[in-house]
């Protein structure tokens, strides 16, 4: 029997390509120079880079139309390119953030860093699929190389800790993921998410249960990976267990690659039966929404604080997914690109003022730094007013284009409630501000000498600012609208 | 020939056993073997829905969650030994210094 072999297209498979071969040179680069040799951030920085300029090829290339390759296994439209940005901004900003961390704390360089990268190609497999098998493959390519991230600090009991929690909980997810992808299958006899939809569409109202069970196992897995209520218990303890950078890049990341996924399924081949799904989701949003809200209201630890506001964000992009519009699967876009400047942002702040072993990460910890350090206490001021959402900074308009979106598909009260929630979260945003502003200095101390966190810091606050003055500039550039 | 509903109902089983042992058990290493006895089930169902629509796209996804599967075994062993060796215990409720 002859094989044919399928028309490859490599350079829309580039970005994900040269991530994974760059994130494996920096591991086998370890090897060669010994596991705590300080040069592995180089062959990650240059690998992030490189996919960033490939991507910036496809974007102009496939802009508009849809493209795929690999036998319809790999696709390349706006949905996956702009992701794909999300993405490698989101690991260029942490490199960044770690780099002085990973010196400090003495850990693996070259492990922190090639897992970075294998996950962040895994987030983009996630993002640029329309196939069920490959959209499983890239979810677990990021599972797992972030289940490695959380321990990495295996000399303490914390961090392994978080690891051990996400990853049980975090297998238990893909369990119910998987098998609602088999029932799906059962139902439907395909994994491309095109010709499911095309069947759904056709068979209208006449699926047995099988695929009503499908969808609710679908939306217990993704509630796990991007932290819905009531699948939300692990988040705490794994962001506060976690090392801070690595903190920032899961939580932006890991969210962004699920609601891209999240998205394609929902939003795309279900699209047609939306009646029968939109309940549910609408009853976990707000309760996802409320219960972030309410119990950050009672953090004392930053990190903690900043995982129930990553809890309430979750909430508010599941507002978006609901839409299902054209202007919603933008507005979801629009709001992970700004949450990667400012979330990222404050956990560099974080990490800077946690200093050796992460000892000061309470909110008091942060009291009076304006008087010590009125740069730092500006920025980060910066960052929390964009999370909580006041204009002009970029998360203000995240906010407005989902809601936008939401009301034009006909949900008015869920945008009144997601309104409402926005309005809450000002508090707990408020009250470290409040610490940092006016009150005065307490005797911790902050060692600032680290050129590479505030780097990543000056381009996380540009970002979070320009963001929010041009909106609609930055919005054209993604989707060449 | 064995209608396709049983295959269907062992693996629902398989599954509901898996969840149950994940969520009522404290060892580790158990609740680990019944996350993998969910995967297997999962499989199973994949396969008999492959053989009943006729194509091969859920004997393919089945390979894959195999492979998945054992990459997942090499690192949630490596972390629960890792915890092990500082802690002497692998019981999940004593893996409480974080609580809100």
């Amino acid at each position: 029997m002859e094989i044919k072999i399928p028309d490859i297209n490599w350079l829309m498979a580039s970005p994900i390509v040269i991530l994974s071969i760059f994130g494996m040179l920096t591991l086998i680069f370890g090897i060669a120079k010994g596991r705590h040799t300080k040069k592995a951030v180089f062959v990650a920085l240059l690998g992030t880079l490189l996919a960033l300029v490939s991507n910036f090829i496809c974007l102009f290339e496939f802009w508009q139309k849809t493209n795929s390759t690999f036998s319809e296994m790999l696709t390349s439209d706006y949905i996956s390119t702009g992701f794909n940005f999300i993405f490698l901004t989101v690991t260029l900003l942490s490199i960044f953030v770690s780099h002085k961390y990973v010196q400090d704390e003495n850990l693996p360089e070259n492990e922190y860093y090639g897992m970075m990268l294998l996950s962040a190609a895994g987030m983009m497999l996630m993002a640029s699929t329309t196939n069920l098998v490959v959209v499983f493959t890239g979810l677990e390519v990021m599972s797992i190389a972030l289940y490695i991230l959380a321990g990495i600090k295996r000399n303490e009991l914390k961090s392994l800790e978080a690891a051990l929690k996400y990853f049980l909980l975090g297998a238990f997810a893909s369990g119910f993921f998987l098998y609602g992808i088999s029932m799906l299958y059962g139902a439907t006899g395909t994994l491309d998410l095109k010709i499911m939809a095309e069947i759904v569409s056709k068979n209208g109202t006449e699926f047995p249960m099988i695929l009503m069970v499908g969808i609710t196992f679908l939306i217990v897995g993704f509630g796990f990976k991007v932290a819905l209520a009531p699948f939300h218990v692990w988040t705490p303890d794994v962001y506060e267990g976690a090392s801070s950078p690595v903190t920032g890049f899961m939580s932006v990341g890991a969210k962004a690659a699920g609601f891209a996924a999240f998205m394609r399924v929902f939003d795309v081949a279900l699209i047609s039966i939306k009646t029968d799904w939109i309940d549910v989701l609408a009853v976990l949003a707000i309760l996802t929404m409320v219960i972030g809200n309410i119990l950050a209201l009672q953090q004392t630890n930053f990190k903690r604080l900043l995982a129930y506001s990553s809890i309430t964000h979750a909430g508010y992009l599941l507002l978006g997914i609901i839409a299902g519009n054209e202007l919603s699967s933008q507005a979801i876009m629009f709001y992970l690109f700004s949450y990667a400047f400012m979330n990222i942002g404050a956990f560099a702040i974080i990490t800077l003022v946690g200093n050796k072993n992460e000892q000061f990460v309470n909110v008091t910890d942060f009291t009076g730094l304006a008087k010590k350090k009125p740069l730092l206490a500006f920025l980060l001021t910066i960052f929390l007013f964009s999370l909580a959402g006041i204009p002009p900074m970029a998360g203000f308009f995240g906010k407005y284009f989902i809601f936008s979106a939401l009301i034009k598909s006909g949900a008015t009260n869920l945008a009144i409630i997601g309104v409402l929630n926005a309005v809450v979260g000002v508090y707990y945003y408020l009250s470290p501000i409040v610490l940092v502003w006016m009150k005065e200095p307490n005797e911790v101390e902050i060692n600032d000498t680290n050129p590479m966190l505030k780097f990543a810091l000056i381009i996380s606050a540009l970002g979070t600012i320009l963001i929010g003055i041009f909106p609609s500039q930055v919005m054209s550039f993604l989707f060449q609208i | 020939m064995v209608p396709v509903s049983l295959y269907l109902f062992l693996s629902v089983v398989l599954f509901s056993v898996g969840v149950v042992g994940v969520l009522t058990r404290k060892n580790a290493i158990i609740i680990f073997m019944s996350i993998e006895l969910m995967l297997n089930a999962v499989n199973l169902s994949l396969i008999t829905f492959s053989r009943m629509h006729g194509n091969l796209d859920g004997q393919l996804l089945v390979f894959f969650v195999m492979t998945v599967a054992a990459a997942e075994v090499a690192v949630g062993l490596a972390i629960i030994i890792a915890i092990f060796k500082k802690k002497d215990t692998v019981n999940v409720d004593e893996m409480n210094l974080m609580k809100w």
